[in-house]
């Protein structure tokens, strides 16, 4: 069971148990107060019964070089505590997710993850995510650098589904 | 204005690449190209803000400084180049700076939309509401379309309430605020959810929570696009209000679309006991009605609740699968609500009834213990035996005999879990507290081969992904701590490092296997495999602050100190980044119109700030450096006088007390795992006493610090004579501390697995170092406070009460458990049956380097030095030589006893020194490897873990030796920085020593 609720910038001092975790990456204070001042509502928390973190997520919602078909929301990084796993938490994460960015009358959400992030990559594909390309050396590490798969899923505004059509162009911009 | 958009284009053309190559860190092509244009355009002041930077960047502060200083007098009024001067301050943390910059521009152009703007912003990062209110003003007279200004407006007062008494905040600021956005509502202007979110949180600051209902349901809260949001302001205001049944009628249907929602499930209990307290009062006094508006013929709100909540577990109770947690746990959050307020609560099952069920449901999630944790917690011991029983017969788990075909993974893995939280259960019932010692060590030997046994049903597990069984070895090591607490022997303690190390091999991410590992080496001494952990794990930004604790104590004090200098410099850039990334992040919250962070971020810009874990960092990162740089009286002056002291500190100390007490713990004391029974907990009372002991030993170290500072510098307000008195009365307090109290009477800081490790001020304390400085300093107060002219005092007494504490201090240290030389290495027999205790020698460094330059100014002060009449000093501890005049007899006799008493400090130096002699001294590191033979060590062939023999072997062996070298780096260190006091005290035997006395034949042997 879970209690949703806005991330705040005390839950920072007290994620570790979460943080910890060797795939989940402790950013910059800039980069998280960057989210908390700009997109507040794409910024929740996952507090257990205790008081603990059980997990969060962290997003945004944005379009490319102004192209409205563009306008999506986007997964900046999502992580559940080692103890929370297995209780479908990620799941109820994304759908908080989703349902942010369909208020905000985005097309899709997308999102990047690492190609040998196999169990995640299964449970987004099981949340209807589809692979829309594969970018290489996405991420860059101290001995290897590794692709991600940058995987989408359609919201109600695109009735087609045209945003999560596999996307033939390998030079498809990455940044706005 | 054509002609100036021309110009202003020109002239960004121009500087087009002096801003490319800023931006790709090409400092010196920047510094060549502005050259270059300045040539031909000498009063470009861009172009020299730009070069301004790029000397800043190369390290050259001092003349960018200047450059960006000429440039300002100039005033410059074309945004290019102000946000060029901007960029320049913001780098440096000017922000005072960057206000006068602004303010300039103002002046000049006092309606520019921008330059106001940035004024604004400037104030906002100096945090000076109240201008910044009087810039919004104006920004919102002139450009009265823009709303988002009306809003600065009112968040800026927002920001005087938050910053003023309580009641001024209610009379003042507050209504203020409120009345401007009633005004701005009334004009129709009102129109973005960032607006009617500040119209909120202003009503909310002031309790108008029926105001803040009636909002949400008018036009105004049509405007909220998101219903959770609504919902939540809502049920905040119905709680402030204590409408408990609107509460009800409210959550009831919330909690049939989520049955899951923890926060609503729980609201709902609190409010239906509320309701039901609110009903035995009204039943106790038949002449008032419960609540008004409700009629005969209700249910009662303790039927209504049973229903709801027996409905909700009965949807889950016919699913198959995936069935939800919160209704089975909300029956047992109401159960325990109801006993709290002492109500019937029969008409549900009893609590080990309905743990019971939870257990038998969800005991396969791994989060089950904690779930559980607050109601099992409330079961007598006998009640949780009881339920331990029944649930141990129903899950009947032999782990080690599972079978591991490919089908049967997955519910192995279960039945692997739902072990593990029973055996979590045991541990909390106290259960392993009452086993005996040999029970104990078998279990932990049991833990080990579940542990390997669980692997099997891991093997698909990514190498990032902590194994399924690894909590079995977590607790394995918890027992491990507990046996050692129980005998003391530190060769249990690295069992326990070897178990976690065979068992960190195996599953090579989990977190807390390397904090256990972390803490344990640290402990033992050894600083490399600390710090690898630390490495492994990425403890870095915010951590360095909320979990860096848990190294940084270790760190400092294991006698690594070059080591230990980088890590604080490193960490301490982290909080200098934090200020400015604040400060940025409260403007663009401004920017942004996300005004609920403005606050926010303000009061997490102030908790770094006083961080006391930064003031630890930046204290011990100052210590390095001046320990580092003095070996003589001249580089003591230099260090201290010189701005090496100032540059050395992160912070500036205006007055010691109002600093330290305004400090704050940021630490998490949750982030090591712990199930051992409620009373062996980490308590309140522990955390403050560790924080309060580690602040005192902030404050030691400082006052401390400009007490030496000011005696070098002959500072005389307070008096020489009243700052010696405030050092010893701080000493004194310390003592007197409950901390340290505390701390005193503690074995270990191992009792509990979240315990953070002791401060070292305990072992200051404890073990006579604050009593040898405390003696100085009364040498050194009754020295100088000797009239000129007058013969100095005889220091017999307090020299003889120090050198009978460096006694004790070196008895002591020779008492530990042995040498420390190749000898002890050859055999991990030895090396891992003991502790080596670096506190001692590194606190003995600190110490003898306060007292040798106390000792050196007393002396300066009674004996004409050697070369005095060469070599003149400006402002020489008050004026050298000045109690000389008419007395060479006395001060002959105060100068032997000092310089006895450094012969003597310099020795116990050096002996404690020789136990911590690098094993190249004697023979070669490898050397001593080689000799390393596992075969000859008794221990391998009956380790008690459970562990194969190889294995064992194995680990062992690369255990001994990486501990070796690690150790080896410490004594290198500490070698060096012995050698640096020593040295120290023999300048000052050798100016001294001739004219005085000649000094017996050992002073000279070193």
């Amino acid at each position: 069971m879970t209690a949703l609720r806005p991330f705040q910038c005390d839950d920072l001092f007290r994620y570790n148990n979460v943080n910890l975790d060797p795939l989940t990456e402790t950013y910059n204070m800039g980069f998280y107060l960057a989210y908390l001042s700009k997109w507040p509502e794409y910024f929740t928390v996952a507090e257990s019964p205790t008081g603990r973190i059980m997990g969060y997520i962290m997003g945004k919602s944005e379009a490319r070089q102004n192209d409205p078909r563009d306008w999506h929301g986007h997964v900046t990084a999502i992580s559940v505590a080692e103890e929370y796993r297995r209780i479908g938490l990620a799941a109820t994460l994304m759908n908080s997710l989703e349902s942010i960015s369909e208020r905000k009358h985005c097309y899709f959400v997308d999102l990047f993850v690492r190609v040998s992030n196999k169990v995640a990559i299964l449970m987004y594909q099981n949340l209807g995510y589809k692979i829309f390309r594969r970018i290489e050396n996405y991420y860059s590490g101290a001995d290897d650098d590794e692709d991600a798969l940058d995987m989408r899923k359609a919201l109600s505004r695109d009735k087609e589904k045209i945003s999560e059509r596999p996307c033939k162009d390998p030079n498809f911009p990455l940044e706005a | 204005m054509a002609s100036s958009t021309q110009e202003a284009e020109a002239i960004e053309r121009k500087l087009r690449p002096v801003y490319d190559a800023l931006d790709n860190a090409q400092h010196k092509k920047v510094m060549q190209m502005v050259d270059k244009i300045l040539k031909k355009s000498p009063n470009l002041h861009c172009a020299k803000a730009l070069k301004a930077i790029a000397l800043l960047r190369l390290g050259r502060g001092d003349e960018g400084t200047k450059l960006i200083n000429s440039v300002i007098e100039c005033r410059p009024g074309d945004n290019a180049t102000l946000q060029a001067v901007f960029m320049y301050c913001r780098e440096l943390g000017d922000y005072k700076k960057i206000v006068e910059l602004y303010e300039s521009a103002v002046k000049s152009y006092p309606t520019n939309e921008e330059f106001l703007t940035q004024l604004f912003m400037a104030y906002v990062r100096v945090g000076d509401c109240a201008k910044q209110q009087q810039i919004a003003v104006q920004l919102s007279k002139h450009y009265p379309q823009n709303g988002p200004y009306y809003c600065w407006r009112i968040m800026s007062i927002m920001m005087q309430a938050h910053e003023a008494d309580d009641s001024i905040a209610k009379q003042m600021f507050l209504p203020l605020a409120e009345r401007l956005m009633e005004k701005y509502i009334e004009e129709k202007r009102i129109e973005s959810e960032a607006e009617i979110r500040l119209y909120i949180s202003v009503l909310q600051s002031l309790d108008k929570n029926e105001k803040i209902l009636r909002i949400l349901k008018n036009e105004l809260g049509e405007k909220l696009r998101h219903p959770e949001e609504v919902l939540r302001y809502e049920l905040q205001c119905l709680e402030s209000l204590g409408q408990w049944s609107q509460l009800v009628s409210r959550l009831v249907p919330a909690i049939k679309e989520q049955p899951d929602n923890w926060g609503h499930l729980k609201l709902y209990i609190t409010s239906q006991v509320h309701r039901l307290k609110t009903e035995n009062e009204a039943l106790n006094d038949t002449e008032v009605e419960s609540e008004k508006g409700e009629g005969q013929g209700v249910e009662s709100p303790l039927d209504e609740m049973v229903s709801v909540l027996n409905e909700l577990v009965s949807a889950e109770d016919e699913k198959k699968s995936k069935r939800l947690r919160g209704p089975y746990l909300s029956v047992l959050e109401a159960v325990r609500q109801l006993k709290e307020a002492a109500m019937p609560f029969d008409k549900f099952p009893d609590l080990a009834t309905l743990l019971e069920q939870y257990f038998k449901l969800f005991s396969s999630k791994s989060c089950c213990f904690d779930d559980t944790s607050t109601y099992t917690s409330l079961l007598s011991s006998e009640e949780l035996r009881e339920l331990l029983l029944k649930l141990e017969a129903w899950c009947n788990a032999d782990l080690t005999n599972f079978t591991c075909e490919d089908e049967d993974i997955s519910a192995n893995v279960s039945k692997l879990y739902r072990d593990i939280s029973l055996f979590k259960l045991q541990r909390f019932s106290g259960h392993h507290s009452s086993l005996s010692l040999s029970e104990k060590r078998s279990l932990v030997k049991k833990c080990y081969q579940l542990f390997e046994a669980g692997l099997r049903f891991g093997l698909s597990l990514s190498a990032t992904v902590s194994q399924h069984s690894d909590s079995y070895v977590i607790i394995g090591a918890h027992l491990m701590l507990q046996i050692f607490n129980e005998t003391g022997d530190y060769a249990d303690l690295w069992e326990c490092v070897l178990m976690l190390k065979a068992a960190n091999q195996q599953s090579s991410s989990n977190p807390q296997i390397l904090l256990l590992l972390m803490k344990l080496y640290g402990w033992l001494g050894a600083i490399d495999q600390c710090t690898q952990s630390y490495n492994r794990l990425s403890i870095k930004y915010i951590q360095v602050d909320s979990i860096g604790y848990t190294a940084h104590r270790f760190i400092s004090s294991l006698g690594a100190f070059g080591f230990a200098g980088q890590m604080y410099r490193t960490a301490i850039r982290f909080y200098v980044n934090c200020s400015k990334e604040t400060s940025d992040y409260i403007t663009n919250s401004y920017k942004n119109g996300v005004f609920h962070r403005v606050i926010e971020i303000t009061k997490l810009k102030d908790r770094f700030s006083r961080s006391h874990e930064f003031y630890i960092l930046g204290v011990e990162s100052m210590l390095y450096e001046y320990l580092k740089s003095v070996s003589s009286m001249e580089s003591a002056r230099g260090f201290l006088l010189g701005e090496k002291y100032t540059e050395s500190l992160p912070f500036t100390v205006e007055n010691l007390d109002v600093l330290c007490d305004g400090l704050r713990d940021n630490r998490d004391m949750t982030v090591y795992d712990d199930w051992s029974p409620l009373q062996d907990h980490l308590t309140k009372r522990e955390i403050e006493l560790s924080f309060q002991v580690e602040v005192f030993w902030i404050k030691i170290r400082l006052a401390m610090m400009t007490l030496l500072k000011d005696m070098l510098g002959g500072v005389t307000t307070p008096s020489l004579p009243d700052q010696l008195k405030g050092v010893l009365s701080l000493l004194e307090q310390v003592e007197a501390h409950e901390g340290v109290e505390f701390f005193r009477q503690r074995k270990t800081s191992l009792v509990n697995i979240r315990s953070p490790p002791t401060s070292q001020l305990i072992p200051f304390i404890t073990t006579g170092h604050s009593l040898i400085l405390l003696n100085f300093i009364k040498i050194g107060m009754s020295v100088l406070a000797t009239p000129t002219g007058s013969p100095p005092p005889s220091l017999s007494e307090e020299c003889s009460s120090i050198q009978a504490i460096l006694k004790d201090l070196r008895d002591m240290i020779q008492g530990l458990p042995s040498d420390t030389d190749a000898t002890t290495f050859s055999s991990p027999e030895v090396l891992l049956t003991w502790k080596l205790d670096f506190d001692q020698i590194v606190l003995l460094i600190l110490t003898a380097s306060w007292v040798t330059l106390i000792t050196g100014m007393c002396l300066e002060y009674i004996t004409p030095k050697k070369s005095a009449k060469k070599k003149k000093k400006k402002g020489g501890g008050g004026g050298g030589g000045g109690a000389t005049a008419g007395s060479n007899g006395e001060s002959n006799k105060a100068t032997i006893s000092l310089l006895e008493l450094l012969e003597d400090l310099k020795s116990s130096l050096l002996s404690i020194a020789k136990r911590f002699t690098p094993i190249t001294e004697s023979e070669t590191l490898a050397g001593a490897l080689a000799k390393l033979n596992v075969k000859d060590d008794p221990k391998v062939g009956e380790n008690d873990l459970g562990i194969d023999q190889e294995t064992y072997a194995r680990v062992r062996t690369s255990m001994t030796h990486e501990v070796i070298e690690s150790y080896n780096y410490s004594f290198g260190d500490i070698q060096e920085m012995v050698g640096l006091r020593v040295s120290f005290i023999k300048t000052l035997i050798s100016s001294y020593s001739v004219n005085s006395h000649p000094l017996p034949q050992s002073a000279s042997s070193d």
